[in-house]
């Protein structure tokens, strides 16, 4: 048996598009980053975020972000590298929230509308430490007729935004956010999410929060979460298209209100 | 293709409407007819020994048409002749087949079987043609025939492809029941293979059948193959209009049909899953078989539940004669068929079967590298009641292996497993018949029962974890069909079905704690098929054919009936007699699907009946052919087809949806149409020093999901514009023989990511990598090109031993199945498109007890 040399072939390479991404991050309240899509060939399976040269070619630095609703109009400012916030901005219920996004270095323009859901939903919750790995459980009734909810923990000492980049594998065994949706009122309204371990260093913090989403958005987050799951990636249909509510882009633009829970282990 | 229809319609030569001048002096009638044939092609028939045929005359004429030329050479005899279809036939007044005389004259009928005169074994197809009026009938697929003629001398051909055709004068006085006995041919280049071919290729004219393929046995068996081991699926993926999967894979997509839309029939029970090695060989032992013929377009009305084709395999019904016995040893597996007479004359038995060894060669250098096995076995008993009763009862088991046992590294995915992984999936089929030709009638009825079991299992041991995956479907069904020949013009077949279906889609079973949170097990669905089926077969003037037919199909499900009517309609127009063109119209209905992921190949199947959330598939084609034959001896049959299909309520999986643990199937799946439209040339010589063909398809096959790629159309997963296959064998001496395939096909669609962005988890701890794709099936593979050669070198008394020496892709070129990123030479991340398979030799040896 005698294999052939593979064929050497090139595939043409789609346009850059802008990508939005929106997330709540204590105490900035809601951020976005901004970057731009890029070409399959420039990474296989895992960056290096040391590498400045590529971050410059990925976010989008002194970006024109602005949000308007309610007749006002908030320009958000850089605060990290393509990352974007504003404290002027207020979290109102039931209006649109307008998003304009300007890459002034391509000159991509994008767009999105969302409204913002406020977390009515408070938790409980309950540690457990052993020798090296501590458990955290969340608790919750949900009496605020919040459909769709995030419950995520995340260990702030580690917070670096860009460190354990893989698009696979350890998902699966680290997963640390969980989507619930309490639509079908099966449980009495009582949700658990359930333990998460973490090994731990004297000193770290974790955060826990809980957020309310609205269903477009847990759509997204679904779909996204499936995209990288081991077990989709495997013996599922895949993800083509992620959807997305940005308007010559993609991503999602979300507004949700966060309840946290900081603590600093021991 | 328009303008080559044009112009095959308007080639066939007609004599009728010429005017021919000729001087016939002192010659007999015998000669002047015999004239007349060679010089104007005028297709006379005649009895050369008719008393009058050495009458001399003495004629002069000018433009006068053949017609009027005919009359003036049989003035004054007791001949005359009369026009059938595009021949002419003199005949004897006396024993005339003239409207008139034949309404006076008293018809008898005349039945029986075309046998192998050496083993017994039944022709199916055989074709019987009467000389005295160029009618002609089949055989039925149990080699019985009936004929109607009147009181009187005929003569009569029967021949059957393979074997020396026999010419018989049946003097006929009463109904009779005659058994005529073929001679195998040997020798392939004899003259009497000319003669056979001839009134075969007259048959490829005339059967009002199109869209079928048909490859004689023994030159199914020289086909070069993979690693030597001869498969009639992979034959018919090197014919128009049936396109191969992946690489040496044995899917098959028919007419821009998806895999799971051909019936294969094996003695008339399903085979749900006909490959084995993860599609690399099928399930058929070709020594075992007697024929296995193809229909991509319209097929019998009593053929259904599938949209795009049927495979229907007949086994070998066991030498009734003498014991004989022969085998093969190849790379990979080795194969013995045994078959003899149980009773001389009345009952047989064959027995056969096959193992692949590949595992055990392997193990010789690291056990357990390769644990991997399969093998098939096929037994058929024939026995004779009586000369009207025959009953046969056959089955089929086959099984695949894939064990790792112990072989499979610990902690290899979640850290526990201490590897103990495998899976096996097979297939069982039992078909019991019984024939009744009843006597002196034209009537023939056949009586089936059969069982179709697959099933596949997939399981795994951990130190903490146990899971057990089942899925199988279980056929029990009954058939009764008749035949019945009203006269040699119209023929009358009709039949009901009952099939009861049990399909378990998945069956989950967790043993220890970690998976606990599986479903134990799904439910079990039954239903319950009915199907009720005819046609009329009817020969016009003027070569003018039809088959009208239906079948009215009817399923049950949890109380829910769906019924549809399918109509299948042929016309056949004869132009001349070597040129007819042929239409037809279909509709196909389809109760189970079989849901695959667009891709990931997994090496299970998941079969899936229509419920009241899942229609049954239906589609609707049409077909338009010309067939001719051309050559020095008219041998080479040319086929042209068009066809245009299109296709309801066909499956794919929403995007997302896992494939195994899924409590709810239905909840995952899309509904959508498809269209295909394509043109086949075959050009087929099946006789003579250098047999073989050359297929060309020119096809576009076409998706649409209201929730997949927009809900714009896209490119089906085998669309390939151009398909080109090329095969040869070629007999250098009498002990050698060369064997050549050369295939060439567009590439296939697939949809690539084309750029990637950055997307942060929702909890913040990381950031994934997420690919754009571009638009569904939207780019193409490069073009595959292979040649495959095999090389034969017969040994022994009567050739009884063959080796063979072989090769898969001579070239080494890549057939491009996928497209991956990775490192050229230069450390550059590149795209590269990988096939599966490279150049391969082969050896083997085939021989004969």
């Amino acid at each position: 048996v005698i294999s052939p040399e593979p064929l050497e072939v090139e595939l043409p390479n789609s346009e850059p598009q802008l990508v939005i991404s929106a997330t709540t991050i204590q105490p900035f309240g809601s951020v976005i980053l901004v970057s731009r899509s890029f070409d399959a060939l420039t990474v296989k399976d895992t960056i290096d975020f040391n590498s400045s040269t590529l971050l410059d070619k990925i976010l989008v630095s002194n970006a024109i972000v602005e949000i308007t609703y309610n007749s006002k109009k908030i320009v958000l400012k850089e605060i990290f590298r393509g990352i974007y916030g504003s404290v002027e901005l207020e979290y109102l219920e039931n209006i649109n929230y307008d998003l304009y996004v300007k890459d002034p270095s391509t000159g991509l323009e994008a767009t999105a509308s969302t409204q913002y859901v406020d977390n009515l939903v408070d938790f409980e919750l309950v540690q457990k430490n052993y020798d090296t790995i501590y458990s955290f459980t969340s608790t919750w009734s949900d009496e605020s007729n919040r459909n769709y909810l995030i419950a995520s923990n995340k260990l702030t000492s580690n917070l670096n935004l860009f460190k354990n980049v893989d698009h696979s594998f350890l998902k699966l065994f680290s997963s640390n956010y969980a989507l619930y949706d309490a639509s079908n009122k099966n449980n009495n309204g009582k949700y658990e999410h359930k333990p998460f371990y973490t090994p731990y260093v004297k000193g770290d913090t974790i955060i826990v929060s809980l957020s309310a989403i609205n269903l477009d958005y847990y759509s997204y987050l679904t779909a996204y979460k499936k995209s990288g799951s081991i077990l989709n990636q495997i013996l599922a249909e895949p993800i083509r298209t992620l959807p997305t509510n940005v308007n010559n882009g993609l991503g999602y633009f979300a507004l949700y209100g966060t309840k946290s829970k900081i603590l600093i282990l021991e | 293709m328009r303008i080559i229809l044009f112009i095959f319609l308007f080639t066939g030569v007609n004599i009728f409407g010429q005017d021919i001048s000729i001087e016939f002096k002192n010659m007999s009638i015998k000669s002047c007819l015999e004239t007349l044939n060679e010089k104007y092609k005028a297709n006379i028939s005649f009895d050369q020994s008719m008393p009058e045929m050495s009458k001399t005359v003495n004629l002069n004429i000018k433009k006068s048409s053949i017609m009027q030329v005919l009359k003036s050479i049989l003035k004054g005899t007791t001949l005359d002749f009369k026009q059938v279809g595009v021949n002419i036939v003199v005949f004897q007044k006396t024993t005339s087949m003239s409207d008139s005389d034949t309404k006076d004259l008293k018809m008898y009928t005349i039945s029986g079987r075309v046998l192998d005169k050496s083993s017994g074994e039944a022709l199916p197809g055989a074709y019987i043609q009467i000389i005295d009026n160029l009618q002609g009938i089949i055989a039925n697929d149990y080699g019985f025939y009936t004929l109607r003629l009147s009181a009187g001398s005929h003569k009569v051909s029967i021949s059957y492809l393979g074997y020396i055709s026999q010419t018989e004068i049946l003097n006929i006085g009463s109904n009779k029941e005659i058994t005529f006995e073929l001679e195998e041919d040997g020798i392939v280049m004899n003259e009497v293979v000319i003669t056979e071919q001839k009134i075969k290729s007259e048959e490829h004219i005339s059967n009002l059948q199109m869209s079928k393929l048909s490859v004689p046995m023994g030159l199914m068996s020289k086909v070069p193959t993979f690693l030597g081991e001869s498969d009639i699926i992979k034959v018919f993926q090197l014919m128009p209009g049936v396109k191969r999967g992946g690489e040496g894979g044995t899917s098959m997509y028919v007419r821009g049909g998806a895999s799971d839309e051909n019936l294969v029939l094996l003695d008339e029970a399903p085979v749900y899953n006909a490959g084995h090695l993860l599609g690399f060989l099928s399930v058929f032992n070709t020594p075992a078989l007697k024929k296995a013929e193809f229909y991509k377009g319209n097929a019998d009305a009593s053929f259904g539940g599938r949209l795009s084709s049927v495979l229907d395999v007949t086994m070998k019904d066991g030498n009734n004669k003498k014991f004989s016995g022969y085998g093969s040893i190849s790379n990979i597996a080795a194969n013995i068929t045994l078959e003899g007479p149980i009773i001389d004359n009345k009952t047989s038995v064959i027995i056969s079967g096959r193992r692949f060894y590949l595992d055990k060669i392997v193990d010789i250098f690291i056990k357990g590298l390769f644990p991997y096995n399969f093998y098939d076995f096929n037994i058929k008993l024939n026995h004779e009641l009586n000369k009207n009763d025959r009953i046969y009862l056959s089955s089929y088991l086959g099984k695949d292996i894939l064990d790792f046992g112990d072989a499979l590294p610990a902690d290899s995915i979640s850290g526990n497993l201490n590897g103990n992984l495998g899976t096996d999936q097979g297939n069982k089929t039992r078909t019991f018949r019984w024939n009744h030709q009843y006597p002196n009638q034209r009537t023939f009825h056949n009586i089936t029962l059969y069982t179709s079991d697959f099933n596949y299992n997939i399981k795994a041991d951990a130190i903490n974890n146990s899971f057990f995956i089942n899925s199988s479907i279980k056929d029990i069904g009954a058939k009764f069909d008749v035949d019945y020949q009203a006269n040699n013009a119209r023929k009358i077949d009709y039949g009901i079905q009952y099939v009861f279906h049990r399909f378990n889609p998945s069956i989950y079973n967790s043993l220890k704690d970690k998976l606990e949170e599986l479903p134990i097990e799904q439910k079990k669905i039954p239903n319950h098929e009915y199907n009720t089926y005819g046609s009329i077969n009817q020969e016009f003037k003027k070569g003018l054919a039809s088959t009208l037919g239906a079948r009215i199909s009817a399923i049950n499900i949890y109380g829910k009936t769906f019924m549809q009517v399918e109509p299948r309609i042929s016309l056949r127009k004869l132009l001349s007699k070597n040129h007819s063109i042929k239409a037809s119209f279909a509709k196909n209905t389809q109760y189970v699907h079989l849901i695959q992921s667009s891709s990931v190949a997994l090496p299970t199947d998941l079969w899936y009946p229509t419920t009241k959330n899942l229609p049954p598939a239906k589609s609707a084609q049409y077909s338009l052919g010309y067939f001719t034959n051309i050559g020095k001896t008219k041998d080479i049959q040319v086929s042209v087809e068009g066809y245009y299909k299109h296709m309801n309520n066909l499956v794919e999986y929403k995007e997302g949806a896992v494939l195994f643990f899924n409590k709810n199937i239905e909840d995952k799946l899309l509904l959508g149409k498809g269209k295909a439209y394509g043109a086949e040339i075959l050009i087929q010589k099946n006789t003579g020093k250098l047999t073989g063909w050359i297929g060309y398809t020119w096809s576009k096959a076409l998706r649409q999901f209201d929730k997949i790629n927009n809900g714009k159309e896209f490119y089906a997963k085998y669309d390939r514009r151009h398909d080109l296959s090329v095969v040869s064998s070629y007999a250098l001496t009498e002990k050698f023989d060369l064997n050549l395939v050369y295939v060439y096909s567009t590439g296939n669609p697939f949809t690539p990511i084309t750029a990637k962005y950055l997307m942060p988890s929702p909890s913040l701890n990381g950031i994934d990598i997420m690919p754009i794709h571009a638009a569904r099936n939207s780019y193409r593979l490069n073009y595959s090109s292979r040649l495959d050669f095999d090389l034969a070198f017969k040994k022994g008394k009567n050739n009884n031993l063959e080796f063979h020496m072989g090769a898969y892709n001579l070239l080494n070129r890549v057939q491009p199945s996928r497209v991956d990123v990775g490192l050229n030479k230069d450390g550059k991340l590149v795209y590269r498109e990988k096939g599966i398979l490279g150049f391969i030799l082969s050896f083997g040896i085939k021989f004969k007890i």
